[in-house]
C-alpha cells in the first residue's frame, strides 16, 4: 500500500446556515499521485484546497498531511506543502528574487539549495532575466511562473494548485507538467483543481468529481472513466446527481 | 445619459465602495454588522468629544470679545486641517485605484473620472468641516444673534470650504506623483517628497503664527488677522458674515474655481500619469549575489519594511506621529521651551515638573505611530501567502508589530533624552521618561496588530481604505488620544511627582504587552477569515 500524503476525512464547510460549500468529503492522495479535482464553478473545489493548505479554518472533519492534522499542527503540515491559488496575487512591491528569497527564508531552505533551485527553475520557466524586476511589472503568466518557482523551493511533499494552467503559455504549461512528474517520481503528490478535462485525462492517475460540495465520483482514472472519455463521464455523473 | 451626469454615476459607485455600506447592507455576516455597529458608536463618541472641544473653544472666543471672528477662525482651522489630511492621504484615490482599467474603459470623460474620485475625498472633508464649523457657528449665532442671511452664509461656508484645500493638496500630490512616476522607486520618492512638504507646512505655519500683528485694535480684529494670515480665503468668510454679499460669492467662486481648474488641468495628463505609474520600471539585471539567506523572522520583518515604504499612503499615515515627534524634538533643541517656561513662571516651578509634562506630551505623538494597525489588512489579495506559510501566527504577528516599534521607540527615546537634558533630570525622571515611552510604543504596536487581527479589511480597492478608513486605526487614533491626553492632565497635576503616573503608565503598558503576547502565542495559525464565495442577501428590488 502506498503512503498517504493527504487524507481528507469527512470534511465539511459552511459559509452560511443554509448552504454547505463542501459536505462530508473524504479522499486520499498518495505519494506519486497526480490527483485531479474536477467540478463546476462553485462546486467546492477552492474551499477544499484552501482548507487543505491551512489558509482557511474549518471545524467539521479532519485533514491530514503526511500524518499531521492541519487543524492541530498547521505549521508542520504547511512546511511540507506548497500552494498556488487560482490567481496568485504576489507582493507587487518586491522584486522576483526578493520574493523567492523571502519564501526560501521562511521555509528555511539552505543557501546552497535555494541557489541551485532558483537557477534551475528560473531557467526552466525562462524568467531568470526578470527576477531583478518588481513583481508589479510582471504579466499574469510571469507571476504564475514565479509563484510556481517559489512553491518548488522547499521541495514540497504535497503540491496543491488551483487551476494551475490558466494564464501559462504552452511551453510553461508543458514545463509544469514535467515538474509534476519529477516531483511524483521523488515521492511527492500533486493535488490540483482544473476545468480542463483534457489535461486531467492525460496527466492524472486519479481524479475526484465534486458537485454541490459532495464527492460524486473518485478514484483511479481508468476505473472512473471506463471506456468513455472523461468529458462524457463528467457530464453523465453531473446529470445523474442533478437535484 | 447626459455627459454631465456620468460623473455622478461613477461617484455613486465610488462612494458605495469607499465606506463599505453597500457590502454591509447586502451581507449576512453578523460579525461584520456588529463590528460596524461598534465603529459607528466609536465615531459618534469621537464626534461628541470633538464637538464639545469645539464649543468650549468658541465660548472662550466669545468670552474674550472675539465672537465676530468665530466663522473666519472655524473655516480657517477646518480648511487647514482638511488640507493636511488631504496631503497625507495623497493621490491613491486618484491614481492607484484597482478599478482603473475598468473605469477608463467606460464611455466617460477623464474629467468625469477625476471628479468622481474626488467626490469620496470631498465627502470625508465635508464631514470634518461640518463637525468643526457647525458647533462653532451655533455659539456664534447665540453670541451675535441669528439672521437668515447668516444661516445661508454658514451653509455656503460649510458646503464649499472643503473644495479649495482638497484641490490644492491633490494638486501637490498629483505634481509629486507625475514627477516621480518615471522612477523605479517612485513610491519611496513620493513618500520622501510628501514628508518634506509635511515639514515645510509646519515650518510655514509656525512662521505665520509668530508673524501675527499684536497691535490690532481689539480681540475680534486680532483673531481675524490670525485666521486671515493662516488661510487668506477665511477673510472672505469674515467679510461675508459682516454683511458683504460679494465676499460670500467670492468665497464660493474661489472654492468652485479651484476644483474646476484642478480637474481641467489634470484631465489631459490623467491617462498619461496612470500609464506611467502602471508602466514596467526598467528591469534590473538579476545577479546571483541577490540570493541571500536570513532567518524566518528577519525575512518577515524585511518584507514588512518594504511594504511600508512601497506605499506613500501607508507610510505617511502610519508614521506621521513619529515624524511629528521628531519635528517636536528638533523644535525643543532650538527653542528650549523648558528653560523658557521655568523663567516665565512666578512661583519658580522647577524644570523637573515641566520635564514630566513634556515627557507625557511626547507620548501623544509616540502613540500616533501604528503601521501595525493596518499591516494585516495591507496583505489584501496576497494574504494567501501569509496564511500558507509554515510559521506560527505569533511569528508573523510579532514581525508586523516590530515595524511600528522600530519607528516610534527610537524617536520617542530621542525626544525623552532631550527633555531629560533640558529639565536637568535626576535618575527617577530619566527612568520614568525612558520606561514610559518605550513600553507605550511596544504596547501600541502590539495592540495595533491585535486590533487588525480582530478587524481585518482585506477586500480593499484602494490602499487608503485599508490604512485610513478602518476600525483599528479609528480605535487607536481616538483611544490613544484620550489615553495620552488623560496622562498629560494627570502629569500636570502631579508636578514634581510626575514620575508616579509615568511609572504606572509604563507598568500598565508592559502588562498589556504581556497579555497580548500571550494571545499571539495561543494562536496556532493565521486564517483567511474571508470566505471565497461570500453569501449575500438578494436585493429587495432590482431597480
Amino acid at each position: 500500500m502506498q503512503d498517504a500524503i493527504l487524507r481528507i476525512e469527512n470534511f465539511s464547510k459552511s459559509y452560511s446556515k443554509n448552504k454547505r460549500a463542501v459536505d462530508g468529503l473524504s479522499l486520499e492522495v498518495c505519494a506519486g499521485d497526480i490527483y485531479g479535482f474536477i467540478g463546476q464553478n462553485g462546486a467546492g473545489k477552492t474551499t477544499t484546497l484552501r482548507a487543505v493548505t491551512g489558509v482557511m479554518d474549518f471545524t467539521e472533519g479532519e485533514i491530514y498531511v503526511c500524518g499531521n492534522s492541519v487543524r492541530a499542527d498547521p505549521v508542520a503540515c504547511k512546511s511540507v506543502t506548497a500552494y498556488i491559488p487560482d490567481n496568485p496575487d504576489l507582493y507587487e512591491f518586491l522584486t522576483g528574487i526578493q520574493y523567492l528569497n523571502y519564501i526560501a527564508d521562511v521555509f528555511a531552505v539552505s543557501d546552497q539549495d535555494r541557489r541551485a533551485r532558483i537557477e534551475k527553475y528560473a531557467d526552466m520557466f525562462r524568467i531568470r532575466g526578470d527576477l531583478g524586476s518588481l513583481i508589479g511589472s510582471y504579466s499574469h503568466g510571469m507571476k504564475q511562473k514565479l509563484a510556481v518557482i517559489g512553491a518548488l523551493l522547499h521541495e514540497p511533499k504535497l503540491f496543491v494548485l488551483d487551476e494551475p494552467f490558466v494564464g501559462l503559455d504552452p511551453e510553461a504549461a508543458f514545463r509544469l507538467k514535467e515538474v509534476f512528474k519529477e516531483l511524483c517520481a521523488r515521492g511527492a503528490a500533486i493535488f490540483f483543481s482544473t476545468h480542463v478535462l483534457d489535461v486531467a485525462e492525460k496527466l492524472c492517475n486519479k481524479i475526484a468529481i465534486i458537485k454541490g460540495g459532495k464527492l460524486v465520483a473518485g478514484g483511479d482514472i481508468d476505473r472512473v472513466r471506463g471506456d468513455e472519455s472523461l468529458e462524457s463521464v463528467f457530464l453523465e455523473v453531473l446529470e445523474k446527481n442533478e437535484g | 445619459m447626459k455627459a454631465k451626469a456620468k460623473w455622478l454615476v461613477l461617484a455613486r459607485v465610488q462612494l458605495m465602495g469607499a465606506f463599505g455600506l453597500n457590502k454591509l447592507k447586502y451581507s449576512d455576516d453578523l460579525r461584520a454588522k456588529k463590528r460596524a455597529g461598534g465603529a459607528i458608536a466609536l465615531i459618534a463618541f469621537a464626534v461628541i468629544l470633538l464637538a464639545f472641544y469645539d464649543v468650549m473653544i468658541a465660548l472662550a472666543f466669545a468670552a474674550q470679545g472675539a465672537a465676530g471672528s468665530i466663522p473666519a477662525f472655524a473655516v480657517a482651522i477646518a480648511s487647514l486641517v482638511s488640507f493636511i489630511f488631504s496631503l497625507i492621504r495623497g493621490c491613491s484615490m486618484l491614481f492607484a485605484a484597482k478599478d482603473h482599467d475598468a473605469v477608463m474603459s467606460l464611455p466617460v470623460t477623464k474629467a468625469a473620472v477625476i471628479a468622481s474620485r474626488l467626490a469620496v475625498s470631498y465627502i470625508v472633508d465635508f464631514a470634518f468641516v461640518l463637525l468643526v464649523c457647525a458647533p462653532a457657528f451655533i455659539v456664534y449665532f447665540v453670541a451675535t444673534g441669528f439672521t437668515f442671511y447668516k444661516l445661508i452664509a454658514m451653509l455656503a461656508a460649510v458646503v464649499f470650504s472643503p473644495l479649495l484645500p482638497l484641490a490644492a493638496a491633490t494638486a501637490i500630490g498629483t505634481a509629486i506623483t507625475a514627477l516621480t512616476a518615471r522612477f523605479r522607486y517612485k513610491n519611496l520618492l513620493q513618500s520622501l517628497l510628501g514628508i518634506l512638504f509635511f515639514i515645510a507646512i509646519f515650518a510655514v505655519s509656525f512662521a505665520v503664527s509668530f508673524g501675527a500683528n499684536s497691535q490690532e485694535p481689539d480681540m475680534n480684529a486680532l483673531a481675524e488677522a490670525i485666521a486671515g494670515k493662516a488661510y487668506p480665503p477665511a477673510m472672505l468668510v469674515s467679510w461675508a458674515f459682516a454683511g458683504k454679499i460679494w465676499a460670500l460669492f467670492a468665497f464660493i467662486g474661489a472654492n468652485i474655481a479651484a476644483a474646476a481648474v484642478f480637474i481641467a488641468v489634470t484631465a489631459p495628463f490623467y491617462a498619461k500619469i496612470c500609464t506611467r505609474l502602471a508602466a514596467k520600471s526598467a528591469g534590473v539585471a538579476f545577479k546571483e549575489k541577490q540570493i541571500r539567506k536570513s532567518g524566518a523572522f528577519g525575512a518577515l520583518f524585511k518584507k514588512e519594511i518594504k511594504r511600508l515604504f512601497s506605499s506613500s499612503v501607508y507610510l505617511m499615515n502610519s508614521i506621521g506621529g513619529a515624524l511629528l515627534l521628531l519635528i517636536a524634538a528638533i523644535a525643543m533643541l532650538i527653542f528650549d521651551p523648558i528653560k523658557l517656561l521655568s523663567g516665565l513662571t512666578e512661583e519658580g516651578i522647577p524644570p523637573q515638573a515641566f520635564g514630566y509634562i513634556f515627557g507625557a506630551a511626547g507620548l501623544i505623538f509616540a502613540g500616533m505611530t501604528f503601521p501595525s494597525a493596518s499591516s494585516l489588512s495591507m496583505e489584501g489579495k496576497s494574504r494567501w501567502i501569509m496564511c500558507s506559510l509554515p510559521l506560527p501566527a505569533k511569528t508573523i504577528l510579532l514581525a508586523k508589530t516590530a515595524v511600528g516599534f522600530v519607528f516610534s521607540a527610537p524617536v520617542a527615546l530621542i525626544f525623552s533624552v532631550i527633555v531629560c537634558v533640558q529639565a536637568h533630570a535626576g535618575p527617577l525622571m530619566w527612568a520614568a521618561l525612558i520606561a514610559a515611552p518605550v513600553a507605550y510604543c511596544a504596547f501600541i504596536s502590539m495592540f495595533g496588530t491585535f486590533l487588525n487581527y480582530k478587524f481585518p479589511k482585506y477586500d480593499w480597492q484602494n490602499e487608503m481604505s485599508a490604512v485610513k478608513n478602518s476600525v483599528p486605526v479609528l480605535i487607536l487614533s481616538f483611544g490613544g488620544m484620550v489615553l495620552t491626553m488623560g496622562m498629560l492632565a494627570i502629569t500636570l497635576f502631579a508636578g514634581a511627582y510626575g514620575f508616579i503616573p509615568l511609572f504606572v503608565f509604563a507598568a500598565l503598558s508592559v502588562a498589556g504587552c504581556a497579555a497580548l503576547h500571550a494571545f499571539f502565542f495561543k494562536k496556532v495559525s493565521l486564517y483567511d477569515g474571508a470566505p471565497s464565495a461570500p453569501e449575500t442577501k438578494a436585493p429587495k428590488r432590482l431597480y
